[in-house]
């Protein structure tokens, strides 16, 4: 009874794998058409393409790589990791069949197309750093391309800098000429628009003010321009 | 915008109305066609003490420059004029807590347009708060831009339908800038001058 | 024959249409300098008029704030913007007022504020320097502009103002250009929003265009 149960399981589960197959192959000749047609878009049509079609393209292998990763995650599809591929003869030479399946661009199933199937004999370290490539970097890929095009630091630097003056502000100048009548911190530019130097402290700009004004003048703009700045140092 | 000419047209004993039906058929008499009317209006700011010393900002309209807003800064010691696109009254409105206007201030000018050769006349009714103040004549010869060129064109032609009331000088605000390329802010500046005028004045008594 | 309606009449009437676009919403980002030319191609084929280019500009911002004590407590600031153009002249200036960002759903794609826009005569900054403003900073944008729709894109290097002359001796303050995603419309038209996530997916990963509250950006830096 044990044996005519067990059967059955093994022909439910090689039904399962067959129709998980089928259904991986289509998909994957879903994709290799649409890969084939996006190649040749690009080859003939490029002067007339625009972006957006472009991107069409990619958003229909996109989506055609979501749906095949369905069907590799569904639960009806076996896992395909604890089954093996059982070399049935081993020769260097072209193989016919295989050249025909794949429109001649596979001629032998070598362990550099396949070297998941057909590795030499690594140790692990050796296999680790055979995956990262000869100039042991790790594949850009895997890390996300973010980082490389912009900086998350200049973002901020730069937006705080726009939005309130971060790195931008700058003391009173000590060119311009305070206008009595105004109460307060000045700057009252002389027919330009008013630029003066970086961080100039308090003190050395009071004094560049004693140009044309008299004495009381300054002292009023001592006072209120002290009163009203807001970078007590 | 050529150069412009505003005098203040007295109505001795006649109602505003009146004043404006009479100067209308001079003027009409004399060839001219109304076209349509105008308005230009005035409101007054004035900074919130918190501010230091007083200034007052006037923001004017012009039909004439519709999309505009003009605006005259008094600090005292001097005048500095603004032009803008429309949106500049929604930011006074932004400003609220630092410049307050007094809506008794406000002051206006509007009436019949009329056009005749290459002048452009309007006869406007003058009223502070809704209280009518006076008769305004505004008078622009469109050809020329330079006052010194055509100031006595514009004096006769003025006196030709306003008589003896009609101005004898150049407007004060003109006398230093005869020479100077005119332009609608220069119009802005003598309307302001008037609607000071009329605002200190007592009421006239007689609802425009 | 009717008389003109006063400017104030036509202005509170089209703020009741509420037609007056006196809203922004923004998405802001950054690119390195090296990249830089990928990204202005990449607009380019995105963006309207392919075949004239983008819009260069080179501008002078100088950022006021109008303060006044409110003897209670916090001191009340209407900040202000002029921005001129240094590569045309008499070019007109622009005048803008930026209001706070809208705080409320999180889940709202872009930064939302009020903004006032208008251009106005060169006499603006004497102007705002009688009214009362001060001059907190400034800084020199040079870049490109693209337009897409109702969308405004632009690509800026930042400088720092260095000595009297804005124009020579500037520095650059980064050695990334600031992106911006931007749109001026009525209040109200949060479809906008979706439609900017959108075109912004696009630039990724050459830039990743965020709301950012620069506020918060403040304390942390």
């Amino acid at each position: 009874m044990v044996y005519v149960r067990y059967e059955k399981m093994q022909q439910r589960e090689e039904k399962q794998l067959e129709s998980a197959l089928e259904s991986i192959i289509q998909r994957v000749n879903d994709l290799k058409q649409s890969i084939a047609s996006m190649i040749f878009k690009i080859e003939n049509e490029y002067e007339t393409m625009a972006w957006p079609t472009f991107l069409d393209n990619y958003a229909l292998i996109s989506g055609q790589l979501t749906s095949l990763s369905k069907v590799l995650s569904h639960d009806k599809c076996p896992n395909l990791r604890n089954l093996t591929v059982l070399p049935l003869m081993l020769s260097p030479e072209r193989d016919e069949q295989l050249a025909q399946a794949t429109e001649g661009r596979v001629t032998t199933f070598a362990h550099d197309l396949v070297p998941d199937y057909l590795e030499p004999n690594l140790s692990l370290w050796q296999r680790i750093k055979l995956r990262q490539g000869k100039n042991g970097k790790s594949n850009p890929r895997l890390r996300g391309n973010t980082q490389q095009n912009s900086s998350v630091a200049d973002t901020h630097l730069l937006v705080a800098a726009v939005g309130m003056g971060k790195g931008l502000k700058m003391g009173p100048s000590p060119n311009g000429q305070p206008n009595p009548t105004s109460g307060g911190m000045m700057v009252a530019p002389q027919g330009r628009t008013g630029g003066p130097p970086g961080q100039s402290q308090m003190p050395p700009s009071t004094q560049a003010m004693t140009m044309n004004k008299a004495p009381s003048a300054i002292k009023t703009n001592i006072k209120s321009a002290a009163q009203m700045h807001p970078y007590g140092r | 915008m050529g150069v412009t000419i505003l005098t203040q047209f007295p109505t001795e004993n006649r109602t505003g109305p009146h004043t404006i039906d009479v100067l209308s058929k001079r003027i009409m008499a004399l060839g001219a066609l109304q076209q349509g009317q105008f308005l230009v209006d005035c409101e007054t700011y004035t900074s919130v003490p918190q501010l230091g010393p007083q200034r007052t900002v006037h923001v004017l309209h012009n039909s004439e420059q519709p999309a505009t807003v003009f605006s005259l800064l008094e600090t005292g010691t001097k005048t500095i004029p603004l032009a803008t696109d429309g949106l500049f009254d929604l930011l006074m409105m932004k400003m609220s807590s630092f410049y307050t206007s007094k809506k008794q201030t406000k002051a206006e000018s509007k009436g019949p347009r009329y056009e005749i050769g290459d002048f452009c006349v309007k006869l406007g009714t003058v009223t502070v708060s809704s209280n009518f103040k006076g008769i305004l004549v505004e008078v622009e010869y469109r050809p020329c831009v330079v006052p010194a060129m055509c100031w006595d064109l514009l004096k006769e032609f003025l006196q030709g339908f306003l008589g003896l009331s009609g101005p004898t000088n150049p407007p004060a605000y003109l006398q230093n800038r005869m020479q100077e390329i005119y332009s609608p802010i220069d119009t802005i500046h003598q309307y302001l001058e008037h609607f000071t005028i009329f605002r200190k004045s007592p009421g006239i008594g007689m609802r425009a | 024959m009717s008389a003109p309606g006063t400017a104030m009449d036509s202005l509170s009437a089209a703020l009741k249409c509420n037609i007056i676009p006196n809203q922004e919403y923004l998405l802001q980002g950054s690119v390195l300098d090296q990249y830089v030319e990928v990204l202005l191609h990449r607009l380019r084929g995105l963006c309207d008029n392919v075949d004239s280019g983008p819009e260069s500009f080179h501008d002078h911002e100088l950022c006021f704030t109008l303060r006044a004590g409110s003897g209670s407590g916090a001191p009340i600031v209407l900040p202000l913007r002029v921005r001129r153009a240094l590569d045309v002249a008499d070019a007109p200036f622009q005048l803008r007022y930026v209001g706070q960002q809208e705080l409320g759903d999180k889940n709202r794609p872009t930064v939302v504020r009020s903004s006032i826009d208008m251009a106005c005569s060169s006499t603006i900054v004497e102007f705002l320097t009688e009214l009362g403003c001060r001059l907190d900073f400034e800084y020199i944008a040079r870049g490109y502009m693209f337009r897409k729709g109702r969308m405004k894109i632009t690509v800026s290097k930042i400088f720092k103002v260095a000595g009297n002359k804005p124009v020579e001796t500037v520095e650059p303050i980064s050695q990334s250009y600031l992106v911006e995603l931007s749109v001026l419309a009525p209040s109200g038209q949060d479809a906008i929003g979706e439609d900017m996530r959108i075109f912004a997916e696009q630039l990724r990963p050459l830039v990743q265009l965020e709301k950012i509250d620069y506020k918060r950006l403040g304390s942390m830096m």
